[in-house]
């Protein structure tokens, strides 16, 4: 078990550097010159403005040199600052963060508490018509795009009731009763498309696990259709989900970043896009870095998670 | 100079400023009313048409065109309330309009920041120039303007100006901050005349100029020519918080979501501003569905419709708002003026021959496009009559083009992502088929498209893209069609033209002003070297309860920026 978790950590810290790579190379080597296109619109501007703008970045600097000071400035937190208007990047990611994991959590509980339920009814009523409009259901749900049925929802209430959701943003420590009012619906739009696929695997893993011998003798054994399901079949069926459950998140993540635009929410996501407009660099290296953090953090969970659904599980 | 200008333009600000497209809602607020001055004794009258653009709107029926003003300016004035509008055009970048603020950081820093004098444009009057932190001023030669401050003018009781005194040597270090020699000072260009700034008492500032230039107090009254204390020049201090002397102080923001503003109790103007609280609000503006919805559902008071349709919609939901739908900035066919094809001013004529407007007003513009001129149409003194306008004539484009050896022209538009649909590009492709010109439309990524075509490099035949509206016609044409111009982008060099804009500067009388900017706009015309295309127009309502101001557009949309202190609000 030790060794299964060491091997992990080390996985994911190689992983990790290789994002960190990734982040810092991508500035480099994307398409288009991106010194020129900062240095035509940042404070450094002036005869010197390209050097300027390329000391600013390290890109002035041999590969691995720039890169192992760009590592180190971020070990100690320091993200740099906005090319833009000279703002902490770290600032506005400390008040952006909470909101989205606050809205990427709320998303995957609600995918989870929809998804799973429904795809473990799905397979106990397998081929029934429950079972048929809950597929239909779920596939309707993975095929349209979660921002157009926000957009969708946004604008139906807006004729029908003329109501929106809220436009100003609470903090939780304010008011928390307003604070997840104000999430409840952008993240049960967010979560339908993980409910859904989580709907279609549990259903899966419930019938594949509800075709083995030892339900069959369960059930033999004259236990109540509630034992079967929830105490002998249901446990076995988790582990193909749970790993499920950390890839989503990397979708989710994604996902944040339109949502956030779409309902006022000032989290990394909406950063993420200003930044992206305006080419800021530090501020996209930073949140792309998070975010990339976030997913191996996860998937790391997620597969340690699997030593205590499943007893069987030894490393 | 010329290469520094180009860098000033962000995509967020060129989709705001084009004020029609839908991806750029930019919503802004406007002094329908309020206490309008009149100019100081001795200054030119700035009366630039009538800004009645009521005879130029096509009908929605179910809309009055012409917002209810008897109602608007009706009651008495209340404190206090907060007010939410809509931020256009995104997520402020910056807050120095000095050193190119973006559309909504000029937005929200115009709350914040005064000018020496303001621009007011309302809807039925006329063009003026009003006291702000000057109460007055004079011209007593063509080289000398003398403004008197306010004895009681003071910057905001915050950090680091803690309320202390604006006297005219904040005036004076103004101006040097202004004419800072970096490129990303973007007034320097228009205040480089400026020879010497003298604060000949505290309250006392006496500015000269080189050469006699009437557009200075014009320039002036923009709304770029903010006043910025010392304290904030340093590094990017002025970037990140705007603190100065306006009727609001910067409160807090929510990044990317609210921006907050506090009224400021030490504002110059006694009794203003009325409002407690201004918060500017952030939409996608990529969906043009958030801010209507939020109208209707009351969150906003001002905010709207970025298309017509939208418009349609929240007219039966709120029938009583107040509409803005002033035509702004320009939206012109840009053509290199120094390159093939188009050193040959027979092909530029072909090209401008050749366009249709018809499609692209009921298209692009969803029926609400006018054919526009070398000046924005709220200029109106100073429009060319239609009989001087081009008309569409395929076969006299055809002979152009034969008598210039080019029977068969292949032409490039490079367009950024989203332009094309946003300027009748298509319906430009279009309509030039009929004369034989075949367009090929290359999409660029935004910032790949303002350094290379748009920006430095020039590399391009022809582009389309909005381009602000400004209060003063010698930033608008000086800037951008004389070959020393700081945007000049599309590499103009004509010497004829360079005198006729250098002359016009000059001339301190009204009417001969006229004369000469129309006969600078017929030249650009009649030597096709601009090609403008249909201007649109993007309805805004502003909710009944809102008093002593609506949303309108003027001026780039933003010369209202400047009269937030009149706004109050009616018990609703």
């Amino acid at each position: 078990m030790t060794n299964y978790v060491i091997g992990r950590l080390i996985s994911a810290l190689i992983t990790v550097i290789g994002t960190t790579f990734l982040v810092y190379g991508a500035v480099r080597f994307l398409p288009g010159n991106a010194v020129e296109i900062i240095a035509s619109t940042s404070t450094v501007g002036g005869p010197n403005a390209y050097k300027q703008v390329e000391h600013e970045l390290g890109l002035d600097k041999p590969f691995l040199i720039g890169y192992g000071d760009w590592v180190k400035q971020v070990a100690t937190g320091n993200l740099g600052k906005s090319l833009i208007n000279g703002q902490s990047i770290a600032r506005y990611i400390k008040e952006g963060l909470p909101v989205s994991v606050e809205l990427g959590l709320m998303s995957l509980f609600f995918g989870v508490v929809f998804g799973v339920p429904v795809g473990v009814l799905s397979a106990v009523r397998q081929d029934s018509w429950v079972d048929f409009a809950l597929r239909s259901l779920s596939i309707t749900l993975l095929a349209v795009p979660g921002f157009l049925i926000a957009t969708v929802v946004i604008v139906v209430a807006s004729k029908v009731w003329n109501w929106n959701p809220p436009i100003t943003y609470i903090k939780f420590s304010n008011d928390p009763v307003h604070n997840l009012g104000q999430f409840v619906l952008p993240a049960i739009i967010l979560g339908f498309s993980s409910a859904a696929a989580l709907m279609r695997f549990t259903r899966t893993s419930m019938l594949d696990v509800y075709r083995q011998d030892y339900v069959r003798t369960a059930r033999a054994k004259g236990l109540s259709q509630r034992s079967v399901v929830w105490t002998h079949a249901f446990r076995n069926s988790l582990i193909p989900i749970v790993s499920v459950i950390g890839v989503f998140m990397a979708y989710i993540i994604g996902g944040t970043v339109i949502f956030e635009q779409i309902f006022q929410l000032p989290g990394v996501g909406r950063f993420l896009l200003s930044e992206v407009n305006t080419r800021d660099y530090p501020g996209i290296q930073a949140i792309a870095l998070i975010f990339a953090l976030v997913v191996v953090v996860v998937n790391l969970v997620t597969d340690l998670l699997y030593t205590v659904i499943d007893p069987r599980v030894r490393y | 100079m010329a290469e520094n200008y180009w860098k000033r333009l962000n995509r967020r600000r060129f989709l705001a400023g084009l004020g029609t497209s839908a991806a750029g809602a930019a919503v802004l607020l406007s002094g329908a009313c309020g206490s309008s001055s009149k100019p100081s004794s001795g200054t030119p009258a700035p009366t630039s048409g009538s800004g009645g653009a009521k005879a130029n709107i096509p009908v929605l029926p179910e809309i009055s065109l012409v917002p209810n003003l008897k109602n608007i300016e009706s009651g008495t004035p209340k404190q206090g309330g907060s007010f939410q509008a809509v931020l256009g055009g995104g997520i402020p970048d910056q807050y120095d309009p000095i050193r190119d603020a973006g559309y909504p950081g000029l937005e929200v820093a115009g709350g914040c920041l005064s000018n020496l004098i303001r621009g007011h444009y309302p809807i039925l009057g006329d063009l003026t120039i009003e006291p702000d932190l000057a109460a007055s001023w004079e011209q007593p030669d063509h080289q000398t303007t003398v403004f008197h401050l306010r004895p009681n003018a003071k910057w905001q009781n915050v950090s680091p100006v803690n309320g202390r005194a604006l006297t005219a040597d904040d005036i004076k270090l103004n101006f040097d901050y202004i004419r800072t020699a970096q490129p990303d000072f973007v007034l320097g260009p228009m205040f480089s005349m400026v020879d010497r700034v003298d604060a000949t008492d505290a309250h006392t500032v006496t500015v000269h100029t080189s050469i006699p230039y009437a557009p200075l107090l014009l320039n002036l009254a923009d709304i770029w020519a903010k006043v910025i204390p010392h304290e904030q020049y340093a590094g990017d201090l002025a970037k990140q918080k705007p603190v100065g002397s306006g009727p609001f102080i910067f409160d807090h923001f929510t990044n990317g979501v609210e921006y907050v503003l506090r009224r400021n109790p030490d504002y110059y103007i006694q009794g203003r501003p009325y409002l407690d609280e201004l918060h500017w609000h952030v939409f996608d503006p990529s969906n043009p569905n958030l801010a209507p919805a939020a109208f209707k559902a009351k969150q906003i008071d001002t905010g709207g419709a970025a298309t017509v349709s939208l418009a349609k919609d929240l007219i039966n939901a709120v029938p009583n708002a107040n509409w803005g739908w002033r035509y702004g900035v320009l939206n012109p066919m840009m053509l290199n003026n120094s390159v093939a094809p188009f050193t040959d001013e027979r092909v530029r004529q072909a090209v401008m021959y050749a366009i249709d407007p018809h499609p692209i007003i009921q298209i692009t513009w969803q029926g609400f496009g006018r054919q526009a001129q070398q000046i924005p149409l709220w200029y109106k003194e100073y429009l060319l009559p239609d009989s001087e306008l081009p008309q569409r004539d395929v076969k006299k484009a055809k002979d152009l083009l034969s008598a210039a050896g080019m029977s068969n022209l292949d032409l490039t538009d490079k367009t950024f992502q989203g332009g094309q649909l946003a300027f009748g590009t298509l319906q430009v492709q279009q309509s030039l088929k009929d004369a034989g010109i075949n367009l090929t439309i290359q999409q660029q990524q935004w910032a790949d498209w303002r350094v290379n075509v748009y920006g430095i490099k020039g590399d391009f035949q022809c582009t389309m893209g909005g381009e602000f509206d400004f209060l003063s016609l010698d930033r608008q044409l000086w800037n951008s069609y004389n070959s020393k111009g700081a945007a000049n982008n599309r590499h103009v060099n004509d010497p004829v033209l360079d005198k006729m804009l250098d002359d016009a500067r000059g001339i301190f009388d009204h009417t001969q002003s006229v004369t000469a900017y129309k006969a600078i706009s017929k030249y650009i015309t009649d030597h096709a070297i601009n090609i403008p295309l249909p201007n649109g127009t993007t309805p805004i309502a502003t909710q009944p309860w809102v008093k002593g101001w609506f949303f309108d557009w003027s001026a780039g949309a933003l010369l209202e920026m400047n009269r937030l202190d009149s706004v109050w609000l009616e018990s609703h």
